[in-house]
Parts: C-alpha cells; structure tokens; sequence
C-alpha cells in the first residue's frame, strides 16, 4: 500500500475530504497506509474549508492518542477500526494546516484582482488584450444590502473567485512557485496515487483542476520540473479525478446560479480532450439541484452536506481499490482512462429519501456496517456516557474508565468530532434528496431503531443493556491497554459484534 | 460430614445452644441444613452470575437483595428441616418439644452463613461472568 495525496479544490474539495473523514473515522477501509489532504482554495476563511480542517484536526488528535491500538490488528481480527488510517499534514504550520500556503497577495483582505495582475501597469495593446480577456462583471452587495455590479477587475480575492474560472485559473497558476514542491513533491513515493476532486461548475475548482494536473503531469519535463524532487514518479503516477457536477443551485445573490450548467458544458468538452487522456479514472457525479443560500465566500459559506459529498468520498475509496494492471498504457503511452459514474440500486420516487438499502450492493457493503458502528458509539456517548455514573464492569475492570477520563481533553474532542458528525448527518437528512440511514427519533427505548434497516431488539437483555452486554464483552480483549485506547477499542468490538449480528438477522 | 457442619455451626461453642444443639448434632441434622447451605449457595450465585447475568441487576445492592434472598430460602430450610425432625423424634419418644426460640436463633444463624459462603462463592465464581464481574464490588 501506499500514500495517497487529495487535492482538494474549492468549497466542493473540502466537504468531499470532509465526508472522507467521517467515512474514515468509521472504520470504512480505503487500500492506503496514508490520507494526505491539500486543501486548496484562496479563500482561507471559507466556513467549509474551516469546518473540514477543525473537523481533520480532531481525528488526529483522537487517533494519536488510539494509534497503538492499530498494531494488534490482523487480517483475520480487527481489535479497532474507528480513525485508523492516518490523515497527514503536510503543511502543519498556521495558520495553514492542510491547505496549499498560495503566494501572500492572494487571500489578503483588500486584494483585488486587478491588483494580483498588476492591472494598472500593464501598457498599450497588452492592456486592451487582458481587458478583452477579463471582461465582465461580478455582482456585490453595497452598504446598503443591494445587489450591484462591478468591474472584474475589482472582484475582491480574498473571499474567494465567486465562480468565475477564468479568474480562477489566473490566481491558482502559481503551483510551480509554491513551497508545495517541497512539502508534497518531497515525500512522494513509489506507488503513491492522487485525487483530484473538484466540481466542475464554480470558480476555484472548475480552474484549479485541469492546472495543476497538467502541472504534475508536466513534471517529466526538465524544463519545468526544475528542481523538484521525484518529478518523474509524479509526473508518471496514478491520478484520478472526481469532477462534481451541478448538483445545487443557489438563490439570486453575488454569485449567478443560472452559470453553472453553461460552465458545466463548456467545460466538459474541455475535460474531454484536454483533461481525460491524462488520467487513468474520472468519476462523474451529479443530480438534480435543490436551492441553496448565495454564499459568496469567506466564513458565509458553510453549505449543507450532501449525498453527492459522500459519494464523492467513496469515489476516492474506489479508486485506491483499482489495482495498477487495470490502468493500461498502449504502445504509444497513451492512458486507457476509466470512466465512471455513481448510481444507486433504484430510481428514487419524488421526496423519496435515501437509506442502505437503496444503495449499490458495492457501496452498502463498503459503508453501511462501519457508519452504523459509528453511530451506535455516537448514540451511546450522547444518551448515557455523558450523562451518568457509568458502573459497568467494562468501565470498572482493569484500566478505569472514571469520571476524570469523561471530562479528559480526549473525550472532549471525539465530543466535538460526533457534534460534527452528527450535524454532517442532519445536513444530508435536510437535502434532497436526504440520506437518512437513521431514525432520529430513536431514543433510550428502541435504541437499535436508531438503523432503519433493523426492526428493533426483543428479548431478556434489551436496548442500552444489550449494549452494555456487548461492551461488557469486548472489555475482555482490551483491559489491560491504556484509558484512550481501551475506551475506542471496546466500542469497535461491541458495536462491531451488535451490528454483523442485528443486521445479519434483519437479513435473514 | 455431620461431624464437619457440627463444627462450623457451633463455631467452636461460639454458636452452641444447651441441648438443641447436641440434638440437631445426634440426629444428623446439621448435614441437610448445611448441604443446603453448600449447594444452594453454589447454585443460586451461579445462575445469578452466569444464568441472569443481566447489566441492569449488576449493582451491589441488585446482589445483596439476591443473597438475602437465597438466605431467607436456608433459614426457611434451616427452621423446618430441624422442627419437623426434632417434633417427630420428640413424638415418637412421647416427649414434647422443648424447643421454641432455638429453632429461630440457628435459622438466623444459617442465614447469616449463608450470606458469608454467597459472598465467597461470588468472588470465587464472578471473573467469568459477562456482566456481573465486578458485583458486588470492583477488586
């Protein structure tokens, strides 16, 4: 196995590594030894970037304090699968933590555009040319709350490129400049791959994507790799891309909605000469559009996770499945894309919302066990842990599981991570169409109506004591391991035996 | 092995009561009582580690409300095993019972053996119970 770097453009680019997050810190298996996220977006302040790295931040700081725990696995017996694979920063300094460090007068309140491209000194014909070229407008809102047009050479840099691509391919050719080359191009090994994931309808992601690919896949060149360390090995990688079309659409506001099919056609046919033959798998993902609020950029756009998000995020999945044989290079080492797109098992009804069982076989079986393990722990954490004395013998025997351990930094972060996955839930029960695997109206009395794909539990032990049954039993292999690790690993074990037995049953 | 709960009944003379007790030892009834005792305390916290072993009856006093009750079965075991006999072997001499209160003290007395050999049987017995290996307390 080996490393795999996502770069991640754009307010699309940072909810698609979200979701990868959560999908990992559930235990669902991705073939890597490494996740390596570069979350790039001039908008430094952007509420998705900010919510996907605080959210990144938290699963490493919960998994550096479980990671031993990950040595005792064996293919036969997992002892723990909850945030197992590492999530690396290769930009550790702040304040930009798994983003892309882009050149200092990009991002700075104040700059423009016309100033990143030294508008106002460029001379003669040169000016009319870049005129003719950037021509247009981009909409504000004034003092006095209206919308209003200006030039776009006077469109603000700081909060973003507000979905105009042809800005965005300006400020984002800088990759041959950045340290970058030395933090990502460094540790780039052998068999290492890269993801691009991008949508294909805005502004940041729509002109970063097809730039810095053909950046990296330049890097053969000596001319242009310079001296960039492993540019043959990039230059010769595997890399796929996920291109996510429109599958929102956004109130009247600073940014026009009604572009982004236009953008979205003309950029396909770019893709489709320029941007394909040089990958060896692109995924396509989209669907019909609900309506959300015009965000401009800056901490105003926080969107609601989407479905789209999530399947993004197993595209990822899949494409560390594919082994290097399946990509085929022909005699004039041309690349054989893949191409793919996502499907569920049926055609939704209108308003009908999405749960396991109209996902793909593939996709189910990929996800639904690990995201009810997680939920379960969630669930458990929330109606009991954090509010009672807990006497059970999984908490007494051994290491103790006491009252300081429930008030340590350490449960406070994975209290923080579920607050997060919880709202990640919700957002994608509120869109259309919602992804609701889970009953939010379970509660202490049909606990394991929480997964809709089981019917509940009858019988002697019920509930939170079935629960506390399980959890009693998983103690037995992680007794002796230290506070943190005991906690997570007890969980996985119980949540892991609850679900292949429940769901098993459900089946049967 | 009447010899055997004779000597852990009357604990040393700590426990002897004047003639009841050399009566229940003659008749052989200290072994019924006692094999009571013995094997109900096995069996009973058996079940209640292995059988009902439930975490919502963990708690010390989910456990002291069982061996109390497994206690109040041996007094009531004690106190008619030992009237019956003694009743029948007093009728059958024609002679009239001359005990009353005694019946009670050693019942009491089985009662309170029977919750310490519970307590031993559970912390002999609880390490391999799902739910119920730290009642009633943990080590």
């Amino acid at each position: 196995m080996a490393k795999l770097y996502i770069f991640a453009i754009g307010g699309t680019g940072a909810r698609v590594v979200k979701a990868l997050t959560f999908l990992l810190a559930s235990g669902v298996e991705i073939n890597a030894d490494e996740v390596v996220p570069i979350l790039i977006d001039p908008d430094s302040s952007n509420g998705d970037l900010s919510r996907t790295v605080d959210v990144m931040n938290l699963y490493n700081n919960i998994r550096e304090k479980i990671k031993q725990t990950f040595t005792l696995n064996t293919p036969e017996r997992k002892v723990n699968g909850f945030f197992e694979k590492p999530i690396r920063d290769i930009f550790p300094g702040f304040p930009f933590k798994y983003r892309l460090n882009l050149t200092p007068s990009v991002g700075l309140a104040g700059n423009t555009f016309g100033n990143y491209i030294d508008y106002n000194t460029i001379g003669g014909n040169n000016r009319k040319l870049v005129s003719l070229l950037f021509s247009g407008n981009h909409t504000i809102t004034n003092n006095k709350g209206s919308l209003e047009d200006q030039d776009l050479f006077n469109l603000n840099t700081a909060v973003g490129v507000k979905g105009n691509p042809q800005i965005g391919s300006v400020i984002l050719n800088q990759f041959n400049t950045l340290s970058f080359n030395n933090d990502f191009a460094a540790s780039f090994t052998n068999n290492d791959r890269i993801m691009f994931v991008s949508s294909i309808f805005g502004g940041t992601g729509a002109a970063g994507f097809p730039l810095l690919l053909k950046y990296l896949r330049n890097l053969n060149n000596p001319a242009i790799a310079g001296g960039v360390p492993n540019s043959a090995l990039i230059a010769s990688s595997k890399i796929a891309a996920i291109t996510v079309l429109p599958y929102f659409n956004l109130k009247q506001g600073e940014i026009d909605g009604s572009t982004f099919i236009p953008k979205t056609k003309a950029a396909l046919e770019y893709y489709k000469n320029n941007v394909g033959p040089s990958l060896e798998t692109v995924y396509y993902i989209g669907q019909g559009q609900g309506l959300y609020q015009n965000n401009p950029g800056d901490n105003q756009q926080r969107n609601d996770a989407h479905f789209i998000e999530l399947a993004s995020a197993l595209s990822i999945i899949d494409f560390m499945s594919i082994p290097n044989i399946n990509f085929v290079l022909d005699g004039n080492d041309q690349r054989t894309t893949i191409y793919k797109e996502y499907g569920l098992s049926v055609d939704l009804l209108d308003g009908q919302s999405i749960t396991f069982n109209e996902l793909g076989a593939v996709t189910k079986s990929l996800i639904e066990n690990p995201l009810c393990q997680y939920r379960l722990f969630l669930f458990y954490l929330q109606k009991i842990f954090e509010k009672i004395k807990i006497r059970q013998p999984w908490c007494q025997r051994g290491i103790l599981i006491d009252e300081d351990f429930k008030n340590s930094d350490f449960v406070n972060h994975i209290k923080s991570f579920n607050k997060n996955f919880s709202d990640w839930f919700t957002e994608m029960e509120k869109n259309k169409p919602a992804f609701m695997p889970f009953n939010s109206d379970a509660g202490e009395e049909n606990v394991f109506m929480l997964i809709k794909s089981i019917k509940g539990n009858s019988g002697y032990k019920r509930n939170f004591a079935l629960f506390d049954d399980y959890l009693n039993a998983a103690e037995r292999h992680t007794s002796r391991m230290p506070q943190e690790q005991k906690f997570i690993s007890t969980f996985y074990l119980a949540t892991k035996k609850i679900t292949d037995k429940l769901l098993k049953t459900n089946k049967n | 092995m009447n010899d055997f709960f004779g000597l852990i009944y009357e604990l040393g003379g700590l426990f002897y009561i004047d003639n009841f007790s050399e009566d229940l030892f003659d008749n052989n009834l200290y072994l019924p009582v006692g094999l009571t005792l013995f094997i109900s305390g096995l069996v009973f916290m058996a079940a209640y580690y292995y059988l009902v072993n439930h975490p919502r009856f963990n708690r010390w006093y989910h456990w002291l409300f069982y061996i109390a009750l497994v206690g109040i079965i041996n007094f009531l075991v004690a106190y008619f095993i030992t009237k019956n006999n003694l009743t029948i072997i007093y009728e059958n001499e024609g002679n009239t019972l001359p005990y009353y209160g005694q019946f009670y003290t050693f019942s009491l007395i089985n009662f309170i053996y029977t919750l310490l050999w519970c307590t031993v049987v559970s912390f002999i017995i609880r390490w391999g119970s799902r739910n119920c290996s730290t009642t009633p307390f943990p080590n």
